[in-house]
């Protein structure tokens, strides 16, 4: 055998590459087994990193390699099959998994850069976000400065403290120079200085026409103006700084007068005010919109707190001088009231000096006028005749005392009339002596009274009633057609010594002859008045507790009841009033006699009487009717007669009833038909009926005619064309 | 509501021929008797309002498609506690003397010749209790055959009679169906709107 080492290779030169692909080779594979290692870690501690399967197909595929180039470190030498196999599979795998992940590259590299480019959108919004917060924060506060200006502004009504707040406030808010207000002056020409943040009011004043200063007006937003216009007034004389920006808004100052029909201030003639801000000297500080924005806002403010201040000074103004006049008018009125009771009090001492004896003469004149015996007025005889007729009783006495009513007030005496509720409305007699002998002894207890009262009293003669003294058989008893009156008058005045009463009727005789002095007056007055009660059959009296203690003066005289349905009047009149009143009562108690062949209207007509309050009977034809009326003889008031029945209809029934008994005894005789024409109704008048009424009958027309019927005993002519 | 009428024709005309067809028939007349009552008792379940509503349809549809005119109104007025079935009495006073005076109007006109006086008494007579009641209808129908009596129109005359008594009939259904709901609403313890308290 040869000496030949080839059993163990000799590290050849070449040895040195081997073994420095052999280091590589190792690092690789080192390097390639901890990537995924690190990965793993990485990952797991990020739960959230979506791409886990890229990772483990990364991890497979770094594995793979080192594997791959692990095994190679093998094949430097000579290897066996197995290892060649191993190493062939290894590669394989690796070549696959390299594969599948390039592939797998493919899709998410661009996800990923996605990802990059929207966490650079997201960033750029929130540095966005952030710039806008701090601009709303900046408006926020500047908002919250305004409302506590206007505010502030808003609770006061003092123009001086609104003006200096405003100014304060802005400059201060704002982080101003100066800020002034230039009010107009009274002639409109130019304005003033009249409030600033920071100078004092130095009283400046520049003209109106300034080209700058229309500027500002004319337009209705915040306006930038040079800093060199006249208006630019500040602390610090001197044009070395250079003033900042500045910015003037018009400030419209509203009167009451500027508020026409629409409601809306007239836009040509306002005046206006001006507000100037001045940004600090030497500032790059710009105006920006939302400052302007608030100064506007502002300048709106202070325009209607002023407009408020104003109008209510004016309104201030107003209510002192009306105060004033009110005071003035108090004094004017005042004076007038006096100068009306002087004179008042003057009218009335005339008045009575001269009213008493016209009162004389008055009554003595209507006594001249009343008889006919002109030169023979004193005469003794009885010759006067009675007018006798229908009148309203009661009345007689208000007359009297309204006639007498005006004197006695100038008198300060009080007249009390009060009528008895028994008193008939309605008497027959003579009225017209009945008035002046109640006014003669009405008037002389009022003339002979110097203060106190006359009362008249009027009622039916009683029995019971005290009678005169001095006659007392003379009994007044009340009968069928005819009734007495008693009417008393008392007074509280000169009184009378009981010794003189017999004489007083008596023609001229007074009972005082100092009477006749004082008073004047003739003595005829009750002479006249007892010859008229005598010829009423009556009687007058007076009696009286002694002088100074005032008389009563009473008449009796007889009157005569009013000819209608006599126990109709009886019933009716005393206990209604004149006037129809639509109450039921009126009807009430009204005995009817409802005569109809018809069963249906019979028991109509009498549900509407019985809702009237009549008492109702009913008849079903002309026999029936008359035998009723035979058998209770004048117990109805009123009938009602159908005129169209067989046999012996509604006409029949009126005649006969007429011939049996007289006009005063006989009830109302009312016909019931349903012609409305005139010969019907001229028949039934003729016929002496005392109404037609047409069928059908509703209830209110026949409440009318049976008011109608029982007060004036016939129907008029309109009720009956209802 | 079904006529009941129907069926019974049917079974008088056809007499049953089978005993299927005849239980047939008891079967629905049953079914109809059954809604009847049915129906009854839902009318009685009606309430007071519900009652009075229809009793104020009812009436205004009378005055105002002129069965009735405002004499009716003044009866329903005179109505109170003191008569509390006025407008009951009357009514049925006047159904009452009508039918006598239609059978008598029916007679009179048969008789040959005719005494158009006596028709003209009768006519006369209704026209013044059909005005007293407020029939307004019935009244203008009258007013026109007193014409035809007039005239001695015995043709005319007997249409008016026809027409009088339908009239009549009309009327006298409404206002006996307004009786019976005034009935019922006083029953269920309501209080009818025209009577004062």
């Amino acid at each position: 055998m040869e000496a030949c080492n080839c059993v163990e290779p000799q590290w050849p030169p070449d040895d040195l590459l081997m073994r420095y692909q052999y280091i590589s080779d190792f690092f690789i594979a080192l390097a390639y087994f901890s990537i995924p290692l690190e990965l793993i870690y990485f990952v797991k501690k990020s739960s959230i990193f979506p791409y886990r399967w890229i990772l483990v197909q990364f991890g497979a595929f770094i594995v793979l390699c080192g594997a791959t180039h692990h095994i190679s470190l093998w094949t430097f030498t000579i290897h066996s099959r197995t290892v060649a196999v191993v190493l062939t599979t290894a590669k394989v795998l690796t070549a696959v998994v390299s594969c599948a992940t390039a592939l797998m590259l493919v899709h998410i590299i661009p996800d990923l850069l996605s990802v990059k480019t929207r966490e650079l959108f997201l960033k750029k919004k929130a540095a966005e976000l952030d710039r806008e917060m701090g601009l709303i924060r900046t408006q926020e506060e500047t908002g919250r400065h305004v409302r506590m200006l206007t505010h502030e502004i808003r609770s006061t009504l003092d123009r001086h403290t609104i003006l200096s707040t405003t100014l304060t406030e802005l400059g201060k808010m704002l982080s101003l120079e100066e800020c002034t207000l230039w009010m107009p002056t009274p002639d409109g020409q130019e304005l003033e200085l009249k409030n600033a943040f920071q100078a004092d009011t130095l009283h400046v004043t520049v003209s109106i026409h300034h080209p700058t200063i229309k500027q500002v007006f004319s337009a209705s937003r915040a306006v930038v103006i040079s800093p060199n216009s006249p208006v630019c007034v500040t602390r610090v004389r001197g044009g070395k700084f250079m003033t900042g920006e500045v910015v003037a808004i018009r400030v419209p100052l509203l009167h009451i007068t500027n508020f026409h029909f629409s409601g809306w201030p007239d836009a040509v003639i306002r005046p206006f005010a001006l507000l100037v801000l001045m940004l600090p000297l030497d500032s790059a500080r710009r105006w920006h919109a939302h400052e302007l924005e608030l100064v506007e806002v502002v300048a709106d403010q202070v325009a209607v707190a002023l407009s408020h201040a104003m109008i209510l000074e004016e309104s201030m103004l107003a209510r002192e001088l009306l105060m004033e006049q009110n005071v003035a008018l108090e004094h004017a009125r005042q004076g007038a009231e006096t100068a009306i009771r002087a004179r008042n009090d003057f009218l009335a001492v005339m008045n009575h000096e001269m009213r008493t004896p016209m009162h004389a003469i008055i009554a003595l004149s209507s006594l001249l006028q009343e008889t006919e015996l002109a030169p023979e007025q004193r005469s003794m005889d009885g010759s006067l005749e009675l007018d006798i007729q229908k009148f309203n009783l009661p009345n007689v006495f208000k007359e009297v005392s309204s006639l007498v009513k005006p004197i006695a007030s100038v008198k300060r005496l009080q007249v009390n009339l009060t009528m008895g509720p028994d008193i008939p409305e309605i008497a027959v007699g003579d009225d017209k002596r009945l008035l002046q002998t109640a006014l003669n002894v009405v008037g002389n207890a009022v003339e002979f009274t110097k203060e106190g009262y006359v009362n008249v009293i009027v009622g039916l003669e009683r029995t019971e009633y005290p009678r005169d003294p001095r006659k007392p058989d003379f009994r007044p008893l009340p009968g069928d057609n005819h009734f007495y009156i008693r009417v008393q008058v008392r007074d509280t005045g000169l009184g009378l010594n009981p010794q003189d009463i017999p004489m007083l009727f008596n023609k001229f005789v007074q009972a005082d002859s100092t009477t006749t002095r004082n008073y004047g007056g003739t003595g005829l007055g009750l002479a006249i008045c007892k010859r008229f009660v005598n010829l009423m059959d009556g009687h007058i009296w007076i009696e009286s507790d002694g002088v100074g203690k005032g008389s009563v003066v009473t008449f009796i005289v007889k009157l005569n009841f009013p000819e209608a349905p006599s126990h109709l009047s009886i019933q009716i009149a005393p206990n209604s009033q004149p006037s129809s009143s639509q109450s039921r009562t009126d009807c009430s108690g009204v005995k009817i006699l409802v005569t109809d062949d018809n069963g249906v209207n019979r028991m109509v007509t009498r549900g509407l009487l019985m809702r009237l309050g009549c008492e109702v009977t009913l008849a079903a034809s002309g026999r029936e009717c008359l035998q009723l009326i035979q058998q209770r003889n004048q117990a109805f008031n009123l009938l009602l007669l159908d005129v169209c029945m067989p046999e012996m209809d509604g006409y029949e029934v009126a005649v006969q009833i007429q011939k049996r008994l007289g006009r005063r005894e006989r009830p109302l005789l009312v016909a019931l038909t349903a012609n409305t024409d005139r010969i019907t109704r001229e028949k039934c008048l003729r016929l002496g009926m005392d109404g037609v009424v047409t069928k059908p009958i509703s209830l209110e027309k026949m409440r009318l005619v049976l008011i109608e019927l029982l007060e004036q005993g016939s129907i008029s002519e309109l009720t009956q064309r209802l | 509501m079904a006529e009941p009428k129907v069926v019974g024709k049917v079974s008088d005309a056809a007499a049953p021929a089978s005993a299927v067809q005849a239980v047939e028939q008891v079967k629905v007349r049953e079914a109809e008797a059954e809604v009847k009552v049915k129906e009854e008792e839902e009318e009685g379940e009606c309430s007071v309002d519900e009652l009075l509503d229809q009793h104020q349809e009812l009436l205004d549809g009378m005055l105002s498609e002129g069965y009735l005119d405002d004499q009716f109104s003044q009866l329903q007025m005179l109505q109170d506690e003191s008569s509390p079935d006025f407008v009951e009495e009357v009514v049925t006073l006047f159904f009452d003397d009508t039918e006598k005076l239609l059978e008598n109007l029916t007679e009179s006109l048969k008789t040959d010749p005719v005494d158009f006086k006596v028709v003209d008494g009768h006519v006369h007579q209704f026209k013044g209790s059909s005005s007293s009641i407020g029939a307004q209808r019935v009244k203008n129908v009258c007013v026109a055959f007193r014409h035809c009596c007039d005239a001695e129109d015995k043709k005319g005359c007997v249409d008016h009679l026809a027409k009088v008594k339908e009239e009549f009939n009309d009327v006298r259904s409404k206002l006996r169906k307004m009786l019976e709901l005034e009935k019922r609403i006083m029953a269920a313890g309501g209080v009818l709107p025209f009577v004062e308290c």
